[in-house]
Protein backbone atom coordinates (compact mmCIF):
# COMPACT_ATOMS: atom_id res chain seq x y z
CA UNK A 1 0.00 0.00 0.00
CA UNK A 2 2.91 2.19 0.92
CA UNK A 3 4.82 1.53 -2.45
CA UNK A 4 1.16 2.27 -3.97
CA UNK A 5 0.95 5.70 -2.93
CA UNK A 6 4.74 6.07 -3.04
CA UNK A 7 4.30 5.82 -7.44
CA UNK A 8 1.10 7.87 -7.20
CA UNK A 9 3.13 10.63 -5.48
CA UNK A 10 6.31 10.13 -8.36
CA UNK A 11 4.00 10.24 -11.30
CA UNK A 12 2.04 13.28 -10.19
CA UNK A 13 5.26 14.95 -9.47
CA UNK A 14 6.87 13.64 -12.79
CA UNK A 15 3.36 15.30 -14.49
CA UNK A 16 3.81 18.84 -12.68
CA UNK A 17 7.41 18.97 -14.72
CA UNK A 18 5.45 18.61 -18.22
CA UNK A 19 6.05 21.59 -20.09
CA UNK A 20 3.19 23.80 -20.41
CA UNK A 21 4.19 25.01 -23.93
CA UNK A 22 5.50 28.22 -22.70
CA UNK A 23 8.47 26.68 -22.86
CA UNK A 24 8.86 26.39 -26.82
CA UNK A 25 8.81 30.41 -27.01
CA UNK A 26 11.16 30.72 -24.26
CA UNK A 27 13.82 32.85 -25.93
CA UNK A 28 11.56 35.21 -28.09
CA UNK A 29 10.02 38.57 -27.55
CA UNK A 30 6.03 37.75 -26.38
CA UNK A 31 4.83 39.91 -29.37
CA UNK A 32 7.16 37.62 -31.70
CA UNK A 33 5.91 34.22 -30.18
CA UNK A 34 2.37 35.14 -30.74
CA UNK A 35 2.77 34.81 -34.25
CA UNK A 36 3.53 31.29 -33.51
CA UNK A 37 0.88 28.17 -33.31
CA UNK A 38 1.70 25.52 -31.86
CA UNK A 39 -0.63 22.83 -32.49
CA UNK A 40 -0.67 20.83 -28.81
CA UNK A 41 1.05 20.71 -25.53
CA UNK A 42 2.88 17.64 -26.56
CA UNK A 43 4.84 18.88 -29.68
CA UNK A 44 5.56 22.05 -27.71
CA UNK A 45 7.64 19.75 -25.41
CA UNK A 46 9.70 18.41 -28.45
CA UNK A 47 10.05 21.22 -30.62
CA UNK A 48 11.62 24.94 -29.74
CA UNK A 49 11.37 27.52 -32.41
CA UNK A 50 14.78 29.75 -31.72
CA UNK A 51 14.33 32.55 -34.45
CA UNK A 52 11.46 34.46 -36.09
CA UNK A 53 12.50 36.98 -38.93
CA UNK A 54 10.86 38.53 -41.71
CA UNK A 55 12.53 40.90 -44.71
CA UNK A 56 10.32 41.74 -48.01
CA UNK A 57 11.41 40.71 -51.34
CA UNK A 58 9.79 42.41 -54.26
CA UNK A 59 7.27 43.68 -52.08
CA UNK A 60 6.15 40.93 -50.72
CA UNK A 61 6.80 39.73 -47.10
CA UNK A 62 8.70 36.76 -46.37
CA UNK A 63 9.14 35.54 -42.69
CA UNK A 64 11.08 32.58 -41.66
CA UNK A 65 10.87 30.45 -38.48
CA UNK A 66 13.72 28.56 -37.17
CA UNK A 67 12.80 25.86 -34.94
CA UNK A 68 15.21 23.31 -33.33
CA UNK A 69 13.58 19.16 -32.42
CA UNK A 70 14.57 18.54 -28.52
CA UNK A 71 14.08 14.96 -28.73
CA UNK A 72 16.05 11.84 -30.20
CA UNK A 73 13.73 10.63 -32.96
CA UNK A 74 12.59 11.57 -35.85
CA UNK A 75 9.26 13.95 -36.27
CA UNK A 76 6.85 13.93 -39.08
CA UNK A 77 5.11 17.23 -38.30
CA UNK A 78 2.78 19.55 -40.75
CA UNK A 79 3.42 23.21 -41.14
CA UNK A 80 1.33 26.43 -42.92
CA UNK A 81 1.39 29.94 -43.33
CA UNK A 82 -1.61 32.44 -42.55
CA UNK A 83 -1.36 36.27 -43.70
CA UNK A 84 -3.02 39.48 -42.40
CA UNK A 85 -3.28 42.71 -44.21
CA UNK A 86 -2.84 46.20 -42.81
CA UNK A 87 -5.73 45.71 -40.72
CA UNK A 88 -5.72 42.08 -39.29
CA UNK A 89 -7.84 40.66 -41.55
CA UNK A 90 -6.52 36.98 -42.70
CA UNK A 91 -6.76 37.45 -45.97
CA UNK A 92 -5.28 33.67 -46.64
CA UNK A 93 -6.66 31.67 -49.68
CA UNK A 94 -9.28 29.59 -48.96
CA UNK A 95 -7.06 26.62 -50.25
CA UNK A 96 -4.58 27.41 -47.98
CA UNK A 97 -2.63 23.90 -47.08
CA UNK A 98 -0.45 22.09 -44.95
CA UNK A 99 2.51 20.99 -46.01
CA UNK A 100 4.54 18.12 -44.50
CA UNK A 101 7.85 18.82 -42.08
CA UNK A 102 10.12 15.79 -41.06
CA UNK A 103 12.41 17.07 -38.44
CA UNK A 104 15.42 14.51 -37.78
CA UNK A 105 16.81 13.89 -34.25
CA UNK A 106 17.85 17.61 -32.35
CA UNK A 107 17.90 18.92 -35.85
CA UNK A 108 17.35 22.59 -36.41
CA UNK A 109 15.34 23.24 -39.51
CA UNK A 110 14.87 27.24 -40.80
CA UNK A 111 11.38 27.53 -42.90
CA UNK A 112 10.72 30.11 -45.51
CA UNK A 113 7.86 31.47 -46.44
CA UNK A 114 6.50 33.84 -48.82
CA UNK A 115 2.95 36.17 -48.80
CA UNK A 116 0.70 35.81 -51.55
CA UNK A 117 0.48 39.34 -52.24
CA UNK A 118 1.92 43.48 -51.51
CA UNK A 119 -1.26 43.65 -49.33
CA UNK A 120 -0.16 41.16 -46.71
CA UNK A 121 1.73 42.84 -43.76
CA UNK A 122 1.94 40.16 -41.18
CA UNK A 123 1.81 36.37 -40.79
CA UNK A 124 1.37 33.25 -38.29
CA UNK A 125 3.17 30.48 -38.36
CA UNK A 126 0.89 27.14 -37.31
CA UNK A 127 2.88 23.82 -36.60
CA UNK A 128 0.97 20.69 -35.63
CA UNK A 129 1.29 16.57 -35.65
CA UNK A 130 1.28 15.01 -38.60
CA UNK A 131 -2.53 13.57 -38.72
CA UNK B 1 -22.23 -20.47 -19.01
CA UNK B 2 -23.32 -17.27 -18.25
CA UNK B 3 -19.70 -16.04 -18.99
CA UNK B 4 -20.20 -17.59 -22.00
CA UNK B 5 -23.14 -15.89 -22.72
CA UNK B 6 -22.03 -12.43 -22.10
CA UNK B 7 -19.34 -12.99 -24.61
CA UNK B 8 -21.82 -14.28 -27.39
CA UNK B 9 -23.37 -10.90 -26.41
CA UNK B 10 -20.93 -8.37 -26.37
CA UNK B 11 -19.29 -9.80 -29.65
CA UNK B 12 -22.86 -9.48 -31.51
CA UNK B 13 -23.08 -6.09 -29.81
CA UNK B 14 -19.75 -5.36 -31.52
CA UNK B 15 -20.31 -7.00 -34.69
CA UNK B 16 -23.48 -4.95 -34.95
CA UNK B 17 -22.10 -1.78 -34.13
CA UNK B 18 -19.76 -2.22 -37.50
CA UNK B 19 -22.43 -2.67 -39.17
CA UNK B 20 -24.80 0.26 -41.02
CA UNK B 21 -24.90 2.76 -43.86
CA UNK B 22 -21.32 5.03 -44.89
CA UNK B 23 -21.34 8.22 -43.22
CA UNK B 24 -20.05 10.83 -45.51
CA UNK B 25 -18.65 13.96 -44.65
CA UNK B 26 -16.41 17.16 -45.65
CA UNK B 27 -12.58 16.76 -45.20
CA UNK B 28 -10.12 19.51 -45.36
CA UNK B 29 -9.09 20.46 -48.88
CA UNK B 30 -6.03 21.55 -47.51
CA UNK B 31 -4.65 18.94 -45.47
CA UNK B 32 -1.83 16.21 -46.38
CA UNK B 33 -3.13 13.39 -47.19
CA UNK B 34 -0.79 10.83 -47.97
CA UNK B 35 -3.22 7.73 -49.00
CA UNK B 36 -0.81 6.09 -51.32
CA UNK B 37 2.19 6.63 -53.09
CA UNK B 38 0.94 7.79 -56.03
CA UNK B 39 0.48 11.72 -57.02
CA UNK B 40 -2.38 13.39 -55.25
CA UNK B 41 -3.85 16.76 -54.00
CA UNK B 42 -1.07 17.25 -51.45
CA UNK B 43 1.96 16.94 -54.13
CA UNK B 44 -0.05 19.38 -56.10
CA UNK B 45 -0.34 21.80 -53.87
CA UNK B 46 3.24 21.98 -52.47
CA UNK B 47 4.46 21.81 -55.70
CA UNK B 48 2.35 24.98 -57.03
CA UNK B 49 3.52 26.72 -53.81
CA UNK B 50 7.31 25.75 -53.70
CA UNK B 51 8.21 26.72 -57.51
CA UNK B 52 5.76 29.88 -57.67
CA UNK B 53 7.67 31.23 -54.18
CA UNK B 54 11.11 29.92 -55.57
CA UNK B 55 10.02 32.50 -58.84
CA UNK B 56 8.71 35.05 -57.02
CA UNK B 57 11.87 35.52 -54.85
CA UNK B 58 14.30 35.22 -57.86
CA UNK B 59 16.29 38.60 -58.25
CA UNK B 60 15.84 39.29 -62.04
CA UNK B 61 12.48 38.45 -61.75
CA UNK B 62 12.17 40.87 -58.69
CA UNK B 63 13.70 43.30 -60.24
CA UNK B 64 11.30 42.86 -63.58
CA UNK B 65 8.35 42.75 -61.84
CA UNK B 66 8.94 45.81 -59.83
CA UNK B 67 8.98 47.39 -62.84
CA UNK B 68 6.03 45.90 -64.69
CA UNK B 69 3.97 42.76 -65.17
CA UNK B 70 4.90 40.60 -67.84
CA UNK B 71 2.83 38.98 -70.07
CA UNK B 72 2.85 34.77 -69.28
CA UNK B 73 1.67 31.58 -70.78
CA UNK B 74 1.74 28.31 -69.39
CA UNK B 75 2.27 25.71 -71.50
CA UNK B 76 0.92 21.84 -71.20
CA UNK B 77 3.30 20.40 -68.42
CA UNK B 78 4.88 16.89 -69.64
CA UNK B 79 3.94 14.09 -67.86
CA UNK B 80 6.82 11.51 -67.84
CA UNK B 81 5.48 9.25 -65.02
CA UNK B 82 3.55 5.98 -65.21
CA UNK B 83 0.46 7.43 -63.55
CA UNK B 84 -2.51 9.01 -65.64
CA UNK B 85 -2.09 12.79 -64.00
CA UNK B 86 -4.23 15.91 -64.75
CA UNK B 87 -1.57 18.22 -64.95
CA UNK B 88 -3.47 20.82 -66.02
CA UNK B 89 -4.49 20.87 -62.67
CA UNK B 90 -1.40 21.63 -61.84
CA UNK B 91 -0.76 24.40 -64.17
CA UNK B 92 -3.83 26.07 -63.54
CA UNK B 93 -2.65 26.49 -59.24
CA UNK B 94 0.56 27.46 -61.02
CA UNK B 95 -1.28 30.20 -62.93
CA UNK B 96 -3.92 31.22 -60.51
CA UNK B 97 -1.30 31.89 -57.71
CA UNK B 98 1.12 33.82 -59.86
CA UNK B 99 -2.18 36.10 -61.03
CA UNK B 100 -2.67 36.60 -57.28
CA UNK B 101 0.73 37.97 -56.53
CA UNK B 102 -0.31 40.90 -58.81
CA UNK B 103 3.19 40.64 -60.29
CA UNK B 104 2.60 39.27 -63.84
CA UNK B 105 -0.38 38.56 -66.93
CA UNK B 106 -1.21 35.23 -68.53
CA UNK B 107 -2.37 34.95 -72.17
CA UNK B 108 -4.87 31.68 -71.40
CA UNK B 109 -4.95 29.81 -74.85
CA UNK B 110 -7.09 27.12 -73.95
CA UNK B 111 -10.10 29.29 -74.36
CA UNK B 112 -8.77 31.08 -77.58
CA UNK B 113 -11.61 29.30 -80.17
CA UNK B 114 -14.41 30.36 -77.97
CA UNK B 115 -12.64 33.84 -78.03
CA UNK B 116 -12.65 33.87 -81.68
CA UNK B 117 -16.48 32.45 -82.12
CA UNK B 118 -17.61 34.71 -79.75
CA UNK B 119 -15.87 38.10 -81.29
CA UNK B 120 -17.06 37.13 -85.01
CA UNK B 121 -20.41 37.05 -83.26
CA UNK B 122 -19.82 40.51 -81.96
CA UNK B 123 -19.50 41.49 -85.48
CA UNK B 124 -21.32 39.60 -87.63
CA UNK B 125 -24.39 39.24 -86.10
CA UNK B 126 -25.33 42.93 -85.87
CA UNK B 127 -26.65 42.28 -81.92
CA UNK B 128 -23.74 44.93 -80.60
CA UNK B 129 -23.87 47.98 -80.59
CA UNK B 130 -22.33 49.81 -83.44
CA UNK B 131 -18.59 50.59 -82.66
CA UNK B 132 -18.89 48.38 -79.21
CA UNK B 133 -17.52 44.41 -80.69
CA UNK B 134 -14.26 43.47 -79.82
CA UNK B 135 -11.61 44.25 -82.74
CA UNK B 136 -9.55 41.26 -83.72
CA UNK B 137 -5.87 41.86 -84.14
CA UNK B 138 -5.52 43.91 -80.66
CA UNK B 139 -4.51 41.31 -78.22
CA UNK B 140 -1.11 41.57 -76.23
CA UNK B 141 1.21 38.47 -77.30
CA UNK B 142 3.15 36.55 -74.42
CA UNK B 143 6.48 38.01 -73.54
CA UNK B 144 7.59 34.64 -71.67
CA UNK B 145 6.31 31.38 -71.26
CA UNK B 146 6.60 28.89 -68.69
CA UNK B 147 7.15 24.86 -69.57
CA UNK B 148 7.48 21.97 -66.82
CA UNK B 149 7.77 18.17 -66.44
CA UNK B 150 6.90 15.75 -64.45
CA UNK B 151 8.81 12.33 -63.78
CA UNK B 152 8.85 9.51 -61.53
CA UNK B 153 11.63 7.47 -60.36
CA UNK B 154 10.31 4.21 -58.93
CA UNK B 155 11.90 1.41 -56.44
CA UNK B 156 10.20 -1.55 -54.63
CA UNK B 157 10.82 -4.60 -52.98
CA UNK B 158 8.62 -7.25 -51.28
CA UNK B 159 8.12 -5.06 -48.27
CA UNK B 160 8.30 -1.37 -49.39
CA UNK B 161 7.71 0.94 -52.19
CA UNK B 162 9.58 4.27 -52.72
CA UNK B 163 8.45 6.65 -55.21
CA UNK B 164 10.42 10.02 -56.17
CA UNK B 165 8.78 12.62 -58.36
CA UNK B 166 10.31 15.63 -59.55
CA UNK B 167 8.92 18.26 -61.17
CA UNK B 168 10.83 20.94 -62.61
CA UNK B 169 9.36 24.24 -64.27
CA UNK B 170 11.31 26.57 -66.80
CA UNK B 171 10.50 30.26 -67.29
CA UNK B 172 11.68 31.05 -71.36
CA UNK B 173 11.94 34.54 -72.68
CA UNK B 174 10.16 34.19 -76.30
CA UNK B 175 12.07 37.19 -77.42
CA UNK B 176 16.09 35.63 -76.72
CA UNK B 177 15.24 32.44 -76.16
CA UNK B 178 16.91 32.68 -72.60
CA UNK B 179 15.68 30.46 -69.75
CA UNK B 180 15.28 33.65 -67.21
CA UNK B 181 14.49 30.73 -64.26
CA UNK B 182 14.33 27.17 -63.72
CA UNK B 183 13.45 25.41 -60.43
CA UNK B 184 12.41 22.08 -59.50
CA UNK B 185 10.31 20.47 -56.34
CA UNK B 186 11.34 16.94 -55.32
CA UNK B 187 8.73 14.44 -53.33
CA UNK B 188 9.52 11.18 -52.00
CA UNK B 189 6.77 8.78 -51.08
CA UNK B 190 7.28 5.65 -49.45
CA UNK B 191 4.88 2.76 -48.12
CA UNK B 192 5.63 -0.19 -46.42
CA UNK B 193 4.02 -3.10 -46.17
CA UNK B 194 2.72 -4.10 -42.36
CA UNK B 195 3.70 -7.30 -40.96
CA UNK B 196 -0.04 -8.45 -40.55
CA UNK B 197 -1.95 -6.80 -43.57
CA UNK B 198 -2.13 -6.44 -46.79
Amino acid sequence: MRHVACMLLLSLFFQGCGTSGVEVFADLDPSVASRIDVGSSRLAGRIRVTEVKQTEVGGLLKPAISLKSMVSGTQNLQYKWSWFDASGFDVSSSQQHWSPLIVYGEQSKNIVGLAPNAGVKSFKFHIRDQQ
Amino acid sequence: MRTTLKLITLSSLLAASACGPATVQYGDAGSVQAVSTDFGSSDLQQIAGTLVDSMLMFPPIVEETSKRRPVLMIDRVKNKTMQHIDTESITDSIRARMIKSGKFRFIDRTTDSQAIAEVRYQQESGLTKSGGAVQFGKQLAPEFMLTANLSEIEQRNSDVRDVYYKFTMNLKNLTTGILEWSDEKEIRKTSTRSMFGR
